[in-house]
């Protein structure tokens, strides 16, 4: 474990959110969709954090302590949205049987009610 | 009373019905047992009805056990605190029921009939303000059938 760079978190969030794009349609991998959307989320916010606390850069433990950190440095509505994020792309990882779910149209709400929340942080930097 | 054999273990100890002051509904035990063996927990249910049975409708009975056992060994305010939040979450209207489990984390069981967003970030902007009043940790996890 160590200090990640505000910088870094920006640039892996970036990956991954392009990793959704590359996914591309096909419903057999739709799970790693929700996974890679919320993954990409959490750099946004890791680095929303790393700014805001760290002075540039952040060491955050684990789920635990970045929920914390959230909930104290993030304002109510955007805290809810990467709980929503969180909660789906736990489903996808650890939840086969809830596969049916996962659909294009629920994607597409968190895609664009929930995700700009956390992507939109880095502009109040 | 409590005995301790040749290996130092607690055997044995006066199970004494345990004192409640009155003016803190329900919430201090001056005796608390030592050990889980010792441990009744339907005993002390009725002594806590107003904390689960009377308020807490979407709990199940299993869970309002789990979560007694688990709310015994928390401080008062730590103990207020959880409970409000179930309380807020149970008199939510899209809320079917509720579990609570303790294997290894504390995790409160919300099952919504759909997904829903805005009931869904209703039960998450719950979890944020009671984040902010106990550092008890406690999952808060949404189930849809």
């Amino acid at each position: 474990m160590s200090f990640v760079k505000t910088e870094e978190h920006l640039a892996q969030a970036e990956i991954n959110e392009s990793f959704v794009s590359f996914i591309g349609d096909t419903s057999k991998y739709i799970g790693w969709k929700f996974v890679a959307l919320h993954y990409s989320a959490l750099h946004f916010g890791d680095a929303y954090i790393a700014n805001k606390i760290g002075g540039g850069r952040v060491m955050i433990r684990n789920h635990d302590h970045r929920k914390e950190l959230y909930d104290t440095h993030m304002d109510e509505d955007t805290f809810s949205s990467y709980e929503r994020l969180e909660s789906f792309s736990r489903k996808a990882r650890y939840e086969p049987n809830k596969g049916h779910l996962l659909t294009v149209d629920l994607f597409e709400d968190l895609l664009t009610k929930d995700f700009p929340k956390l992507k939109t942080l880095s502009e109040r930097f | 009373m409590e005995t301790a054999n040749a290996t130092g273990f607690v055997t044995d100890y006066n199970m004494a019905k345990p004192n409640i002051l009155e003016s803190t509904p329900g919430f201090r035990y001056s005796n608390r047992p030592t050990l889980s063996t010792d441990f009744t927990p339907t005993y002390h249910i009725t002594e806590f009805t107003y904390l689960t049975s009377h308020h807490i409708k979407g709990l199940s009975e299993n869970s309002k056990k789990i979560l007694y056992e688990f709310l015994y060994i928390l401080d008062s305010r730590d103990r207020d605190a959880i409970i409000s939040v179930i309380k807020e979450i149970d008199s939510c209207q899209f809320v079917e029921s509720i579990d609570f489990e303790n294997c290894h984390v504390p995790t409160l069981i919300i099952n919504l009939p759909k997904i829903n967003r805005d009931h869904e970030k209703k039960i998450y902007s719950i979890e944020y303000h009671f984040l902010k009043k106990t550092k008890v940790k406690i999952n808060l996890y949404i189930n849809f059938p």
